[in-house]
């Protein structure tokens, strides 16, 4: 393995557009002639029974224009269902089923009395008790949140192989344990539902923040009735995701509005309501691990129980995501997991960063860590023993969608005991707390993940500008990830370019270009194979109209450092683009020109994982917490730009460090408790751990372009576990559910109790 | 039906004259406008954004007299006589601010929603402290979240822009 070393490369594309403010978000678009503004009216409970809406004291304000709701739609040429089954009907029929539903959208000519209006809406609710956990909501007379189901249960997911009673007999010792991970809020710093909507012609334009426009495209034009090339969807600078942004349903709502009214509309969201559009999955994972006299895991059973909230707008991914990764990346002979999801009254749940894997990895990594301590092993020599090993193969291949492929999965190509024994170097040489109340721990973690290759082909395309420059077009979003570098970086090294002569569009779905969205670390192997396949059929094109102007055969040409070259001869790319007018060189490609597949496994598959080592110190007498010394390992393939690895890595440790000891959106009383910036604690510069490193390495193998793969996701998943096993280790008790607060330590150590 | 005004009152508005990045401005605004939409909107500084709306995020991060100040919770009338500093009044691509060339260097930002805030109050942690410490640049800064978590690249710059600012 070769250790990465950061190498002068040039800063990010988008470098001074974001350090001098001048990159435009959706909100900073200037405003439409005629613009008018919308504002939603939301349920303020969590379930009920809607009864009466009256608009009219709403419509009577001066300056408001209209109102949308449920008993309108008509007017709107829209029908209540529009939306796929499952997914929220575009607007509150007779039920609110979580606190934020969307009941009617108002529209005014300024923001002040659009929301002064839709608090004008009269609204009779009747409430009804709401349920917030999936166990709950699949017990027997539990309230049914969409009546016509009778149930709230939604599928069941599974996995298994070898003979799971079997290994049980195998077993001496068994451990059982029930790990949770709550809901919480990606909290993008961009507001969540901010966008602009017009109406030209019968073209729906849309400006709005999202990591899947061609999706959002076609469900918008689903909503609307109109074909899907009449949805023009522009994505501005997206300030952040993680997957809580989309086209919201505000915003058709609005788009709708903006066909009847043939008015502009500008849907400004708050940080507040935020809240109420999208959150994690929470996830319940019952497990009984079994193993054997020479301490090898021989039985591995799990029942997950995964909280979709009130509409399913992500739960399959979540799920089987949480199903494939149950086992984490160990040697487990017999294995099942099952899965059952459920609707509860909370905000729909919808992918989040490591989506349904960072829940899993919680749990198993803690359960690791609780069997080596109960057969008195270390638990780094315990997943040394357990961990499965360059050329091992995972027993079970399946698709995204969950179906069986037949033949053997690709061999494990990461080395984890020695990435485990990097990460507890790095760490340094243990050293006594300061305090007496200190007890100080060290805790290990590892994750797996294969790529999971996306629902549809990736394309790019490249088109040579009169003045030799490279107009790169594609409908991948970037959320901060730095897409638009990678493409400019790809584009450039594939094209002999350099990157100042390569300009990278904003998505825009008008070009209809293919991509399933900039998810599942999967865009810089998709996408960056596009560019790469367009980059390559546009070079061809330079070069044979370089042989028809200049002769020379097509091989005496090169394209480098910016030119074109016969032999010593330099030509510009822009003369010769000059020389033929009316000639456009401009070329689509796809990734699936450089893998032609299919399917995600099978010969294109890689494994990227996760590891992570941590220390830290716990006050015995206050349950404080402190993360000392934090490091990172990754494997890259190769990484395209070290900065944007780094900051990938670092990010998704950063938003572990909320999840492990702050992030929870608390359900009590019939509501939730704390969705505000407030009362919602999310990671702050001093809460980065003092020795905070990033191991990466770079094994060449990846799929992607120059052999890069995707590590995006790899370094979120191990924190709560790496943390939590951490404590466990300075305080000699485990925690069971993150956050990991002082409160729970406190409990776990049996200095705090409830008063009789 | 008629129109109504239903609990929306007309709007006071009041005097203000200000210096916002070196220029004077002067107005009428509303008496419950707050420095963030006067910026965003009637001055169309929109590299200053909004997201928390509360005070807690600082992504609004403006210097009023050489102070961060969360532009969404200040009202616009206060400015009045003084001197605000926005994002767009430091350097340009071609002469940035040291702070700004440090955060390209480190790559202090991801999707950069943030980023303004962060420089702005970086920008006012230098005016007020020319070589802080770790700790105090953190204790500093953690009233400006980074979703993306950028946080010890950030810490880097402006440890970065300090060290030579002060080198001169």
């Amino acid at each position: 393995m070769v250790q990465a070393e950061r190498t002068q490369e040039a800063p990010r594309i988008d470098s001074w557009g974001k350090v001098s403010g001048s990159a435009t978000f959706v909100e900073d678009m200037p405003e439409l002639t005629g613009s008018l503004y919308a504002a939603p009216v939301k349920s303020p409970y969590a379930h009920a029974r809607v009864g009466a809406i009256d608009v009219s004291r709403a419509l009577a304000l001066e300056g408001v224009s209209s109102v949308l709701y449920r008993d309108n739609l008509h007017e709107f040429g829209l029908q209540l269902d529009a939306l796929a089954p499952l997914d929220p009907a575009l607007i509150v029929g007779d039920k609110a089923l979580y606190q934020g539903d969307l009941v009617a959208v108002v529209v005014a000519s300024d923001l002040r009395t659009a929301r002064r209006a839709a608090e004008l809406v009269d609204v009779d609710y009747e409430i009804l008790d709401p349920v917030f956990s999936a166990e709950a909501a699949l017990q027997a007379g539990a309230p049914i949140l969409h009546d016509h189901r009778g149930t709230n249960s939604i599928f069941d997911d599974s996995l298994m192989w070898g003979d799971i009673e079997d290994g049980f007999r195998q077993a001496v010792t068994i451990v059982e344990r029930n790990l949770v991970s709550p809901t919480v809020f990606h909290h993008p710093m961009e507001p969540v539902g901010t966008g602009m909507v017009r109406f030209a012609g019968d073209i729906a334009e849309i400006w709005a923040p999202t990591n899947t426009p061609m999706r959002d495209a076609s469900d918008i034009a689903h909503v609307l009735g109109v074909p899907a090339d009449h949805v023009h969807l522009r994505v501005p600078y997206v300030g952040g995701g993680f997957g809580a942004k989309k086209t919201t349903r505000e915003m058709a709502a609005a788009l709708a509005l903006s066909r009847k009214l043939r008015r502009p509309i500008r849907v400004v969201a708050t940080g507040e309501e935020s809240f109420h559009v999208a959150v994690r999955h929470a996830m319940e994972y019952r497990a009984r691990v079994g193993v054997d006299a020479e301490g090898r895991l021989v039985a591995l059973d799990v029942d997950l129980a995964v909280d979709c909230g009130a509409y399913f707008t992500g739960g399959k991914v979540a799920t089987h995501n949480a199903c494939t990764s149950a086992w984490g990346p160990y040697r487990v002979p017999h294995f099942r997991v099952r899965a059952k999801t459920a609707f509860t009254n909370k905000t729909p749940a919808t992918p989040h960063r490591g989506t349904g894997k960072t829940q899993t990895t919680f749990a198993i990594e803690c359960l690791m860590d609780e069997v080596a301590r109960t057969i008195s092993t270390d638990p780094v020599e315990f997943r040394e023993r357990n961990v499965l090993l360059p050329g091992e193969r995972v027993p079970e291949r399946f698709t995204v969608e969950g179906s069986r492929i037949a033949g053997d999965s690709a061999p494990m190509t990461i080395d984890f005991p020695s990435l485990m024994r990097e990460g507890m170097d790095a760490l340094g040489p243990e050293q006594p707390p300061l305090s007496p109340s200190l007890v100080r721990g060290r805790g290990v973690s590892v994750s797996l993940r294969n790529w999971a290759k996306g629902s549809e082909e990736s394309q790019a395309s490249a088109t040579l500008n009169p003045d030799g420059t490279v107009t790169v077009a594609h409908t991948a979003s970037d959320l901060g990830q730095g897409i638009y570098n990678m493409i400019s970086v790809v584009a450039a090294k594939t094209l002999g370019l350099d990157q100042a002569q390569i300009h990278v569009e904003n998505p825009d779905t008008s070009t209809m270009l293919r991509f399933p969205g900039a998810t599942a670390q999967r865009t810089t192997i998709e996408l960056g194979n596009a560019v790469y396949a367009a980059s390559t059929n546009l070079k061809r094109q330079i070069i044979d109209l370089a042989v028809e102007s200049r002769g020379g055969t097509p091989d005496a040409w090169i394209i480098q450092g910016g030119s074109l070259w016969l032999g010593d001869v330099r030509y510009s790319l822009s003369d010769l683009a000059k020389e033929a007018p009316g000639v456009v060189l401009s070329a689509v490609g796809s990734d699936t020109e450089v893998y032609p597949t299919d399917d995600a496994f099978g010969e294109t598959e890689f494994w990227t994982p996760g590891v992570a080592a941590a220390e830290v110190d716990v006050d015995r007498d206050t349950g404080e917490i402190s993360v000392l010394r934090y490091a990172i390992l990754a494997e890259a393939g190769k990484i395209l730009h070290y900065n944007s690895a780094r900051g990938q890595l670092e990010g998704g440790a950063v938003m572990g460090f909320g999840l492990a000891l702050f992030e929870e959106l608390r359900y009590e009383d019939g509501q939730v408790q704390n969705a505000d910036a407030f009362q919602y604690r999310l990671p702050l510069m001093r809460d980065v751990p003092p020795s905070f490193q990033v191991l990466i390495t770079e094994n060449g193998d990846g799929p992607g372009p120059f052999g890069a793969k995707g590590i995006a996701q790899t370094s979120i998943p191990c924190v709560a576990p790496a943390v939590a096993n951490a404590i466990f280790d300075a305080v000699g008790v485990p925690v069971s559910s993150t956050p990991i607060t002082p409160e729970k330590v406190l409990r776990a150590l049996g200095t705090l109790t409830d008063r009789p | 039906m008629e129109a109504s005004s239903e609990g929306i009152a007309t709007l006071e508005t009041v005097a203000l004259q200000l210096t916002v990045n070196g220029r004077v401005w002067s107005g009428d605004v509303p008496v419950e406008e707050v420095l963030l939409d006067l910026l965003r909107r009637r001055l169309g500084l929109t590299g200053t954004k909004r997201s928390c709306e509360s005070q807690v995020c600082g992504a609004c991060t403006v210097l009023v007299d050489g102070a961060p100040t969360s532009s969404c919770s200040h009202l616009a009338f206060e400015t009045n006589g003084k001197s605000v500093t926005t994002i767009e009044g430091l350097g340009s691509e071609d002469s940035p601010d040291p702070i700004q060339a440090a955060f390209i260097r480190h790559m202090g930002f991801q999707c950069g929603y943030c980023t303004s805030g962060q420089i702005m109050a970086a920008k006012g942690l230098l005016l007020h402290n020319s070589s802080p410490s770790q700790e105090e640049i953190a204790d500093w800064m953690s009233g400006n979240i980074c979703r993306c978590g950028c946080y010890a690249a950030i810490a880097a710059a402006i440890r970065d822009a300090s060290t030579r600012t002060r080198r001169g």
